[in-house]
């Protein structure tokens, strides 16, 4: 069932929710650029993924962006496909359920250009996006890039 | 040697045939007294370069190019706070217009933050601090900063150069 439509301001901007449509265990995908890539001795590839991977926007509604696997499979599209168009690019993944127990919001924020786009609301303080850092997993994993560095 | 370089240069505009011997005290000559850039400004520069002109979407959602003020902040923070010999240090941009500045070493992991021009959220993790790490938030004194990164020059700390 596609998801349902999400609650906006007065000025048509979504404002941040935990979208009832978005399960505890469904996948949110977060894409990583090479960009992202920093060198780290303690990488067990000599590459880690940096912290700032995971940030909100300063700008508009202020959340992190991320894509909704259940609303690109609801689609009929294969995820990977998906987050890898229209440039190839990395991408992890988090069960829903996990980032509202660390106290974020995880809603739907559909954009032109991407209509499974989601939005991640919260204090991204360094601590959590440490966190993040730690408990992420590859949904397209990039070689010689470590997400775990033992510290 | 501290990479200071003298030299003369003669600027008459007449014939000078190869091998000519010019006196330093002639009144053409100039003596150019010029610093050694440090070796991690090269690199930064061009990185930051590339970096307020990343694309639109350049991480796969909306966001835009690292800012000019962000970036020239980052070069005058980094002037400020860097030694000749510090390792370059990585530049990864954020979703809206900041920057993260970060080195790591076996030892040290260094991030600031620049969300703004004077807007800095530095953060530090050592095996003093443990893995919480040390955060500051900083505007213009960046005394602190300038010690962590003396440490980096530390043989058991020195971290792997990076191509920015």
């Amino acid at each position: 069932m596609p998801l349902s439509k999400p609650p906006r301001d007065a000025t048509g901007e979504v404002v941040p929710h935990n979208h009832e449509g978005i399960m505890q265990t469904d996948r949110i995908i977060r894409r990583v650029s090479e960009e992202h890539f920093v060198p780290d001795p303690k990488a067990a590839t000599g590459r880690r993924v940096s912290s700032l991977a995971f940030q909100a926007s300063t700008i508009g509604n202020r959340g992190m962006s991320v894509d909704i696997e259940s609303s690109i499979v609801e689609a009929g599209i294969d995820p990977t496909t998906f987050v890898t168009t229209p440039q190839y690019i990395g991408s992890v993944w988090f069960h829903a359920g996990y980032l509202r127990s660390e106290g974020f919001l995880v809603g739907y924020d559909p954009l032109p250009e991407n209509p499974h786009h989601g939005e991640v609301w919260g204090n991204f303080t360094k601590g959590l996006r440490k966190k993040l850092l730690k408990v992420a997993q590859w949904f397209v994993e990039i070689d010689n890039v470590d997400l775990h560095v033992a510290s | 040697m501290n990479g200071i370089i003298i030299g003369a240069v003669v600027g008459s505009p007449a014939f000078q045939p190869p091998g000519a011997v010019h006196p330093f005290h002639s009144p053409n000559a100039r003596t150019l007294i010029t610093e050694r850039p440090a070796l991690w400004r090269g690199p930064t520069v061009a990185r930051l370069d590339y970096l307020c002109r990343l694309p639109v979407g350049w991480n796969g959602y909306r966001a835009g190019p690292v800012s000019f003020n962000v970036a020239h902040f980052a070069l005058r923070l980094l002037d400020a706070v860097c030694g000749p010999e510090t390792p370059a240090p990585s530049l990864v941009p954020g979703s809206s217009g900041d920057l993260q500045i970060e080195w790591h070493s076996q030892t040290i992991d260094i991030e600031l933050h620049i969300i703004a021009p004077n807007v800095v959220q530095a953060w530090r993790e050592t095996p003093e601090t443990g893995e919480d790490g040390q955060e500051v938030p900083l505007t213009i004194d960046f005394t602190e900063v300038a010690q962590w990164i003396k440490t980096l020059a530390e043989p058991s700390s020195a971290p792997i150069e990076t191509a920015a």
